[in-house]
């Protein structure tokens, strides 16, 4: 494995492994719920804050932290009300936090940020100090998904019921809304903000093709979404291409794959039996 | 909660309505309630479609709020039930979930434990014999293995039931559960009842079927928007139906109707 010579590509293969776990556990809620574009949203608030980070001096990632977890729940707490639908309130906060960034950055006359690499991701720019946040984002939300594995499977497939008879709903909801923004703050720097929402549905994705139960979904999901972090990374060393596109490109395509051979749709069936007749 | 504590819930009325009403939308659905009901007690809820029957189980479960009145579950607030809902069992009539989620039968039903299961802890030997027990009751055993998705819609209905029942609750709603459930399955419930009501359950359960319900239960609380009787099943008779269902209805005959007095009238 000569390619992992390089202390960049080490630490690049570290981040990505995590992040494939990390994308793809979470990403199998975010899918059940029908959240896709509450993470989308939330990747684009984690703009503003690496923006407002970079004007108060501080690290862009802690402040990404603090800027999406707080919209997220935001987000969630005006769309638990029910006044205004779920998807409208993204969509406000969505372009607004965008709109701050953009803001903050104009303010930053002359200096010269590295937007790209937190737009669309860069090995390069994954350093020693990210992966120990990368790191230390999955040592709380693993644990978290464990302990509540059975209550946020319950609350997932049925929250009316759930709450009815008990489980703390709300509590989990804002739980996986907080464990949802720190996924994508961490995969920010390898795939990028535009990109880390793909990341965290396409697996989950890919999985829910072949999954009759729940455990297998997640067993899936995750083994997807390493083999699009740890392939897309190899594959963009050589073909000498942008990380975070080519995870999402590798990634993209297995899904499309998964569709094709999915026993839920039987496309290939159907195809046989359209070419004998 | 102590022993002493125990008895004196049990005393009192597991549910009291007193002078509900509930708007949805601004439009009153439901006007005037009074209602209690003893622990133990069997009760069908009848009324013509759309007359609140679902709304009055919602507002007793807390998720529906009255605009006025005052309802009480256990002797508190429904929304301010806490671990006391660990108690409480719902099958609802129409389910909000998604028919494609990746789960097993077995699995659906065991969620009926997780509340009682609590944080950290895995479902024990015990509560894996406890769901095997509720499938042979509801005769879903043989398909325990296969995915939601897979499943006939009275099949589904009686994976719901049989959660609900996983929970063994003190307290338990159904809202038709006998919906797409065939001939068999509902005699096979309604059966199921009376065992039920032997293990001292509190069963509050919403049916079209008039004239079967009556001979299950204990009380029948006919509802359009008002609460037209709150009785005995015998003391249902063609005016009330009628009166309820707003046209002529034809007096069913109930055959061997229990005659125990559980239920005060309204
Ligand atoms: N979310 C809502 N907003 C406004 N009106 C509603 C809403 N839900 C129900 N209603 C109305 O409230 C009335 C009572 O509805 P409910 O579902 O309680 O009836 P039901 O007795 O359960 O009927 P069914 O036998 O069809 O199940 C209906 O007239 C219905 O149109
Ligand atoms: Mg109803």
């Amino acid at each position: 494995m000569g390619i992992f010579e390089y202390a960049f590509m080490q630490r690049a293969l570290i981040a990505s492994i995590i992040i494939g776990v990390l994308c793809s556990v979470i990403g199998v809620y975010v899918v059940l719920r029908g959240m896709s574009f509450i993470g989308a949203g939330i990747a684009h608030a984690s703009f503003g804050g690496v923006a407002l980070g970079y004007l108060l001096n501080v690290n862009p990632l802690i402040s990404a932290i603090v800027f999406s977890v707080l919209t997220a729940l935001c987000i969630g707490k005006i769309a638990r009300r029910k006044v205004i639908k779920e998807d409208t309130v993204v969509g406000i906060f969505f372009s607004a936090t965008m709109a701050f960034g953009v803001l903050c950055i104009g303010l930053l006359k002359g200096y010269n940020i590295d937007l790209m690499s937190y737009l669309f991701g860069s090995i390069l720019a994954v350093s020693n100090e990210d992966i120990y946040l990368i790191g230390g984002v999955a040592c709380v939300v693993l644990p978290c998904i464990f302990v509540f594995f059975k209550e946020l499977k319950f609350v997932t497939f049925d929250p009316e019921v759930a709450e009815i008879m008990g489980l703390p709903v709300n509590w989990l909801y804002y739980c996986l809304l907080v464990l949802i923004s720190l996924t994508i703050v961490a995969s920010m720097k390898l795939v990028g903000i535009v990109l880390a929402s793909a990341l965290l549905i396409t697996p989950a994705a890919s999985a829910y093709q072949f999954a009759e139960d729940f455990k297998t979904m997640m067993t899936i999901s995750v083994i997807l979404g390493l083999v699009s972090c740890i392939g897309g990374l190899v594959l963009s060393y050589y073909l000498n291409t942008a990380s975070g596109a080519t995870i999402v490109m590798l990634s993209t395509t297995i899904f499309f794959i998964s569709v094709l051979f999915s026993p839920k749709k039987n496309y290939i069936k159907r195809l046989i039996a359209m070419i004998k007749k | 909660m102590s022993n002493k504590d125990k008895k004196e819930d049990k005393a009192k009325n597991i549910i009291e309505l007193e002078n509900v009403v509930v708007y949805l939308n601004d439009r009153m659905v439901l006007e005037d309630i009074n209602m209690s009901i003893p622990y133990g007690c069997v009760t069908a809820v009848i009324g013509p479609n759309g007359a609140g029957k679902t709304t009055l189980l919602r507002s007793i479960l807390g998720i529906i709020k009255p605009s006025s009145g005052k309802i009480s579950v256990f002797g508190k607030s429904p929304d301010h039930l806490g671990k006391d809902r660990n108690r409480i069992a719902y099958v609802p009539q129409i389910r909000s979930v998604d028919m494609t989620f990746p789960i097993r039968a077995k699995e659906a039903v065991m969620m009926g434990r997780y509340p009682r299961i609590g944080l950290f802890a895995k479902p024990s030997k015990e509560d894996y014999k406890i769901v095997d027990e509720v499938m042979e009751q509801v005769d879903i055993t043989s398909i325990a293995d296969k995915p939601l998705s897979k499943l006939s819609g009275g099949q589904v209905q009686r994976v719901f039931i049989a959660r609900a029942l996983a929970a063994n609750p003190e307290l338990l709603f159904l809202d038709e559960p006998t919906n797409g459930v065939d001939q068999l399955h509902s005699s096979n419930f309604y059966e199921l009842l009376k065992v039920l009501k032997k293990e001292n359950m509190t069963i509050i359960i919403v049916s079209h079927d008039v004239g079967v319900i009556a001979n299950y239960v204990d009380a029948v609380a006919c509802i359009n928007k008002k609460l037209f009787l709150h009785s005995v099943p015998k003391a249902i008779n063609g005016k009330v139906l009628s009166e309820m269902y707003g046209c002529d209805a034809v007096l069913f005959n109930h055959g061997e109707i229990p005659h125990m007095v559980v239920c005060k009238d309204k």
